[in-house]
């Protein structure tokens, strides 16, 4: 109890002892930064994902400078860029000291609506036609890597969130149903789970791919690429739920819920399932990066979110040939988002896992 | 006539071939007749694993018996479906063993004690509210516990929260299954006069399941023995701890209250399960 007299439910002491857990919480930090940077990508990021300038193909990341040097510290501005070919045909830029444009902060720029709802053209920062900003270089058509860093992270964020979403609600359904009644229904329900973990994850996302007609819009491809996850995603999460679920239904305050004559689904949904959450939590955590490595690789292979789209697979799918990355080796850092992204889902979940523990211990008993 | 069993038996499967033929049975309870008047507390003793339990949870049919017939109020319940038996669970309900596993850790005493108030789910709220601290002051509570978590409580006073929750219902029937073996002596005690208290406040009967004599004797009005399924001596509480007449009973006394006997060897299954008439309402097997 603490000192308003108001007592801790189990669950909030577990997560006191999250708090003391640095490098969890550190990286919770950063996933909710990205997360931040993801709602706001279009207020963040200098130009739209499809603002493109042919002229910056593989543009170099450009410095961003406060020294001029006639006029000494100056405020913030990049270059101009010369571009020249060499004797193999390979593209050079050169900084180009007489053009100068100032980074300004909240300036005009291409339109966009602002949380999906306000008409908005105004970015964090930018800089003034014709000169151009590219902090962390430019891909194959121009276009700003920083921005569609930003964008992409929208949909390789959110598709690990949604597609977790629906295959726990749909895992903590069928398990907790299966391991609560038992006998043959459980029997089924089981074989039917096996046949999902049995197929190879990947092949079956590839053949649910190509079930699908090639040409759909950007959306519908999303919304496909959630559900197959989905699909996918619920086996292993409902074989574990039932099993739980078949030892709390043997618990006292199970009986006597069913002495009171609670129907049998108020029960699952009040006294079973909420004692697997801290399973479920812990398995949501370390199940996102799986979503996220999935959209990457389906996108990867050109079957995921399509050009001029951004996720951070098919900003990768740049980086396949060895010459593009040699020659322009920036636009493998998509890969480096992923990788941090996926390691802070797994430290985080590692992390609650510490905590939750003697929460499971609990439950795991009988 | 409140309760009345009629033969129930209940048959466990212990074994399975291997495609999935039942071989062997556990006979928890082995064709139980016992009827339980209107404030006339009857205990059922004996040691663990003789299917007191599970007679329990049969009449509260929390699990359907293979055989025989329950009677209560004057209707047969024994078949009745989940939905039909709704009405029925106001009036039959149960204090389980455990204190530590009976209440949802995540539920705070007054969401323990709401759930339980099905039946008026209708009233308003501060008449509920009303309702919930009247049983907790009943069972000697003091108020402030209504937001807390049971983790925050001991054994006994999680068990009056148990007991509480039992009473929101206004049951005829409380089955009391072991209800304070896992308690220290001390407390045992303190429930059991509260048990008394409120058994005349609420108009209750108990069905008290248990293997601890001390207590049997003091709030039971009749005694049966179980022993492996089936009730081998049944009797007036005094009858019982006076004039054991069955070998098992004689040795459950010995173990408990100083009395000496020579350890009973046999099996009760040899006998033909029916119980004779020794007058002043005693019956015995074999």
């Amino acid at each position: 109890m603490n000192k308003e007299g108001k007592s801790a439910s189990q669950f909030s002491i577990a997560f006191k002892g999250f708090k003391r857990n640095r490098a969890a919480l550190f990286c919770g930090w950063i996933l909710a930064l990205l997360y931040l940077a993801a709602i706001f990508a279009d207020f963040l990021s200098p130009y739209s994902y499809r603002n493109e300038d042919r002229g910056y193909s593989y543009c170099p990341p450009m410095s961003i400078r406060i020294w001029d040097s006639q006029k000494g510290l100056t405020r913030p501005f990049v270059t101009g860029i010369s571009l020249r070919f060499d004797q193999f045909h390979k593209r050079i830029y050169e900084p180009d000291f007489s053009k100068e444009y100032p980074v300004k902060f909240l300036t005009a720029g291409d339109e966009y609506l602002l949380l999906g709802v306000f008409p908005c053209r105004y970015h964090l920062f930018g800089v003034d036609a014709p000169g151009r900003i590219h902090v962390w270089g430019a891909d194959s058509r121009g276009r700003d890597l920083f921005s569609r860093i930003l964008y992409g992270s929208r949909v390789s964020l959110s598709i690990g969130l949604i597609g977790v979403t629906i295959s726990f609600v749909i895992g903590l359904l069928v398990g907790g149903i299966a391991g609560y009644y038992g006998g043959r229904l459980d029997n089924i329900v089981m074989r039917i789970c096996e046949m999902f973990m049995m197929v190879p994850g990947f092949y079956l996302m590839l053949a649910l791919r190509a079930a699908f007609p090639p040409n759909l819009n950007s959306l519908q491809i999303y919304l496909l690429i959630v559900v197959i996850f989905s699909f996918i995603g619920w086996a292993s999460l409902a074989r574990v739920i039932r099993g739980m679920s078949m030892s709390l239904r043997e618990r006292e305050f199970v009986l006597a819920a069913r002495a009171i004559g609670l129907s049998d689904f108020s029960i699952i949904i009040k006294h079973i399932l909420p004692h697997t959450l801290s399973y479920s939590i812990v398995a949501v955590m370390l199940s996102i990066p799986g979503y996220i490595l999935g959209e990457s690789a389906l996108s990867l292979l050109g079957l995921g979110i399509q050009d001029p789209y951004a996720s951070w697979g098919n900003l990768l799918s740049e980086a396949m040939g060895i010459v593009s990355i040699q020659f322009a080796p920036w636009i493998i850092l998509p890969g480096f988002f992923i990788f941090v992204t996926v390691m802070c889902f797994n430290i985080v979940g590692d992390g609650l896992r510490d905590c939750l523990d003697p929460l499971l211990r609990f439950e795991g008993k009988i | 006539m409140l309760l009345e069993l009629k033969n129930i038996k209940k048959y466990f499967p212990a074994k399975t071939s291997l495609f999935g033929r039942k071989k062997g049975f556990v006979r928890a309870v082995d064709g139980v007749s016992l009827t339980i008047q209107e404030g006339e507390n009857l205990s059922l003793v004996g040691e663990s694993g003789s299917g007191k339990t599970t007679l329990g949870r049969i009449i509260l049919k929390l699990m359907p018996c293979d055989e025989g017939g329950i009677i209560f109020d004057g209707k047969d319940i024994t078949r009745l479906s989940t939905g039909k038996m709704r009405p029925f669970r106001k009036d039959l309900q149960m204090v389980f063993q455990d204190p530590y596993n009976s209440l949802d850790p995540r539920f705070t005493v007054r969401n323990i004690i709401r759930e339980a108030m099905v039946f008026e789910r209708g009233k308003r709220r501060n008449q509920r509210e009303e309702k919930i601290r009247a049983l907790l002051s009943a069972v000697n509570l003091p108020l402030d516990t209504l937001n807390r978590f049971p983790h925050e409580f001991s054994g006994g006073e999680r068990q009056r929260i148990a007991i509480a929750r039992a009473l929101s219902m206004n049951p005829k029937l409380l089955i009391l299954d072991e209800a304070v073996s896992s308690l220290d002596v001390l407390v045992q005690d303190q429930i059991i006069n509260l048990l008394m208290d409120i058994q005349t406040k609420f108009n209750l009967t108990y069905l008290f399941i248990s293997h601890n004599l001390r207590i049997v004797r003091k709030i039971s009005r009749k005694v049966g023995v179980m022993l492996k399924g089936k009730i081998v001596e049944m009797a007036p509480a005094e009858e019982i701890f006076n004039n054991p007449l069955h070998p098992y009973t004689k040795q459950l006394l010995s173990a408990a209250l100083e009395y000496k006997v020579i350890p009973y060897q046999g099996d009760p299954d040899k006998t033909d399960g029916s119980l004779r008439d020794i007058g002043n309402g005693h019956f015995v097997a074999g």
